[in-house]
């Protein structure tokens, strides 16, 4: 089940938004001016409406920079750093997000429903 | 004056305390639903004696077991309203004599594993915007006597937590604060009063299980919602001059 119309139903329910001007590229920081008390209610949300277990840091992608650090410090190549710790996200999205992250934070919606997908998809086949 | 409680449910950590066996049935009497907690089985004997009807939801929590966390997880799951924080582990020892396992193992059960119960208790609450804790403290937070300095740190330290949650939550309707108690006669409180005959010399200074049970019922009142974000004592009078 494509979990974006609960999430976007979440986002306007917290943020007081139009789901209409939600569409998976929105910036929940930047646009949405999603604070952190905002975001802890959005991932309890996922978790009771979703059913699925949420791991704040990395559903908010909040360790990018820290990850990003890290890596250059172990002379680790950024790309191969945000595989390794968000294996969920696809490679021209992890791209973007580098690409990106000089204007602020990167965090999308679509970033929640790749999450919410992974974390779906693993505990079925588990 | 007649207190009112938009919630329903409590969870009493340390249900079968002399506290918490008093406060439960001045809960009851309220209308309210009571999951008192016990860590050890005299903890499940008293609730089962004191009140048959509790015996079955009462679940093991044990804050030296963090495994015994998951025995929460159908009541957070039916919704908790209220949390009332009466559990510590005692360990009276000198600092410089403190070993090292022994500093671990106790700031990890009274602060860390507090804290991981506190986290998805909160969690709970904030998917249903409300939300009351309340901290039992001790006056040896400000006030340690020799050999309480585990305790007394542990106590401010968790004290922290509930000011913080409570202004990091407030605006989702998540409240609390920590209640202070002095020299009590239960628990610890009873064996200090009973060695050397104490109990004479210190009974206008005595607070009483009933009393600190009715303090916590008041605290948990829609009267008392704006008591949040802070630490009050309760110790009649007992810190409060220079010299004893």
């Amino acid at each position: 089940m494509n979990p974006f119309p609960t999430i976007c139903s979440i986002l306007a329910e917290i943020l007081d938004l139009d789901p209409a001007d939600i569409t998976p590229e929105t910036n929940i920081i930047r646009t949405l001016k999603a604070e952190s008390i905002d975001l802890l209610e959005i991932g309890i949300a996922m978790q009771h409406k979703l059913g699925i277990a949420v791991d704040d840091d990395l559903l908010f992608l909040k360790n990018v920079r820290i990850v990003l650090n890290r890596a250059a410090r172990d002379n680790i190549e950024a790309l191969s750093a945000l595989k390794s710790e968000y294996p969920y996200l696809s490679e021209p999205r992890l791209h973007e997000i580098l690409e990106g992250l000089s204007s602020g934070p990167v965090l999308q919606v679509r970033d929640l429903v790749a999450y919410a997908e992974a974390v779906t998809s693993a505990a079925a086949g588990s | 004056m007649m207190l009112d409680f938009r919630g329903k449910t409590v969870l009493v950590l340390g249900g079968g305390s002399s506290i918490g066996l008093a406060l439960t049935a001045l809960l009851l009497e309220e209308g309210l639903a009571v999951i008192p907690t016990h860590a050890s089985e005299a903890g499940k004997a008293a609730i089962s004696e004191r009140f048959p009807e509790l015996a079955r939801q009462s679940p093991w929590l044990d804050l030296n077991d963090k495994a015994s966390q998951t025995s929460l997880a159908p009541f957070l799951e039916t919704g908790v309203d209220y949390l009332v924080d009466l559990a510590h582990t005692d360990h009276e020892v000198l600092l410089a004599a403190a070993g090292e396992a022994d500093m671990d193992a106790y700031f990890q059960t009274n602060v860390t594993n507090r804290l991981l119960l506190l986290k998805t208790v909160t969690r709970s609450m904030l998917a249903r915007r409300f939300g009351r804790i309340v901290h039992l403290s001790s006056t040896a937070a400000a006030l340690p006597a020799p050999g309480q300095g585990f305790y007394g740190a542990a106590k401010r330290a968790v004290e922290g937590l509930y000011q913080s949650l409570a202004l990091e939550l407030g605006l989702r309707g998540i409240s609390g604060l920590s209640l202070r108690l002095g020299l009590v006669d239960a628990g610890r409180g009873e064996r200090f009063l009973d060695k050397e005959d104490r109990r004479q010399g210190l009974a206008q200074k005595i607070v009483t299980v009933d009393q600190a049970a009715g303090t916590i019922l008041f605290l948990l009142s829609d009267q008392a919602l704006a008591l949040t974000c802070t630490t009050i004592t309760m110790d009649a009078g007992l810190t409060a001059q220079k010299y004893a």
